[in-house]
């Protein structure tokens, strides 16, 4: 009847699940007070999972720790310096597509759109896989969005280059400090889930929640005044300004040149192109490396127990 | 030996545990009776086992072979010394404070 409680348990790590994790789970069924002891597990098993890579800290370990997230921070810069340098390439294919008559919009540079995200996303895919099956970031669903977002944040703050996340700095860090909230929180959902073996509904999850994330870090920057004509109501600027029921379409119609029709391609949507610039994309690649990475650390987590019998 | 300071803040509880497994083996359940009998106050799951890991770690008790499903807990001789030596730590210290408030 209370086998419910049993799921805190799974908040421990593995090591420790796996050697006390079915006695704490009997005297937790069996509590004369269980909601006071499914505090008490839950705080201990979130410490134990802290702890447990802090104790036994060795300067190998220490120097593999940094090196795990001096990678982090640079994956960032590394998606954002190769849609760049994919923007010479993508120019002419771009061209060449709308010469067959296939329209993707008019972004401020080819590599911030589908041309540039989809070989990029593949890469970050099989990074995000690599690292993930690695094994060696704990709590990957928190430390990794937050890393992510950490290096993004301090990218936004360069003046100059910075600008590439956007015009409007401290919307981007705003917007970036939106998407890794929401990323850590997606990721925890996803894992969870993988971690019960419901892999369709974790990816069903993470692929919708995923575009959740992406659309709202776009908003975030629209409304806090990185497109400060486009957020304002229309009767307050002169300059066109993008309908904000549009809202939910400015990240898809970013990142696919699609657009609402009553929005067209005359103006808004461009002007909204040039104020994001590849910040879209770049969230979108780290969305993507994210996921990968913690589908692959939960798989690589759930193999172990059934390969070791 | 460097004592059960070196739990950290698990040292109240594994003190407990300790005094609980002097009278012989328990496995938690009975653990978490006897210590709610000695203290009034039932120690949690989490920090029931969080304590009898270190301990375990630290070589001061042992599990026995698994009964009715449920694996009992014994003090090792190094256990015993370790427990022997706190409270005697806080008997001399117990002395200490009531001499000084009867002196007061």
């Amino acid at each position: 009847m209370r086998q419910w409680l049993v799921g805190v348990v799974g908040l421990y790590p593995r090591t420790i699940r796996e050697l006390y994790g079915e006695e704490t789970s009997d005297l937790l069924v069996n509590s004369p007070t269980p909601v006071r002891d499914l505090a008490d597990v839950a705080w201990c098993a979130l410490r134990d999972r802290i702890s447990q890579q802090t104790e036994p800290m060795t300067m190998l370990r220490a120097r593999a720790g940094a090196l795990t997230l001096a990678k982090l921070l640079l994956i960032p810069l590394g998606f954002a310096i190769t849609l760049v340098a994919l923007t010479p390439v993508l120019g002419p294919m771009q061209f060449t597509l709308e010469g067959l008559g296939i329209s993707l919009g008019q972004p401020e540079s080819p590599g911030y759109g589908i041309l540039g995200v989809l070989p990029v996303g593949l890469l970050a895919w099989w990074l995000g896989r690599r690292l993930g099956q690695a094994g060696t970031i704990a709590a990957g669903w928190a430390l990794v969005p937050a890393a992510l977002a950490l290096s993004m944040i301090a990218m936004a703050g360069v003046p100059g280059p910075g600008m590439i996340l956007g015009e409007t700095g401290s919307s981007s860090m705003l917007a970036t400090l939106c998407w890794g909230v929401g990323l850590a929180a997606l990721g925890l959902l996803v894992r969870n889930l993988m971690h019960r073996n419901r892999v369709a509904a974790g990816w069903t999850a993470g692929i919708g929640g995923g575009l959740l994330v992406l659309t709202l870090s776009t908003a975030t920057y629209v409304f806090s005044g990185g497109a400060i004509s486009l957020a304002l109501p229309p009767d307050f600027s002169a300059v066109p300004v993008v309908s904000r029921e549009h809202a939910p379409y400015w990240y898809l119609g970013l990142i696919s040149g699609i657009y609402p029709d009553d929005a067209g391609v005359s103006g808004d949507f461009i002007m909204l192109s040039d104020a994001v610039k590849a910040l879209p994309a770049v969230h979108t690649l780290c969305t993507i490396f994210t996921l990968a990475l913690i589908a692959a650390a939960t798989g690589s987590i759930c193999r172990t127990p059934r390969e070791s019998h | 030996m460097s004592g059960l300071s070196d739990l950290g803040r698990f040292s109240q509880s594994a003190m407990l545990i300790l005094i609980s497994l002097a009278a012989g083996p328990k496995h938690g359940y009975a653990m978490q009776n006897d210590i709610a009998e000695l203290t009034g106050e039932r120690p949690g799951p989490g920090t029931l086992y969080g304590a009898i890991r270190r301990l375990e770690e630290h070589g001061y008790i042992e599990a026995l072979p698994e009964r009715d499903r449920r694996k009992p807990y014994r003090l090792t001789d190094a256990g015993r010394a370790a427990l022997t030596l706190e409270l005697q730590r806080m008997r001399s210290l117990a002395r200490t404070g009531l001499r000084r408030l009867a002196v007061a």
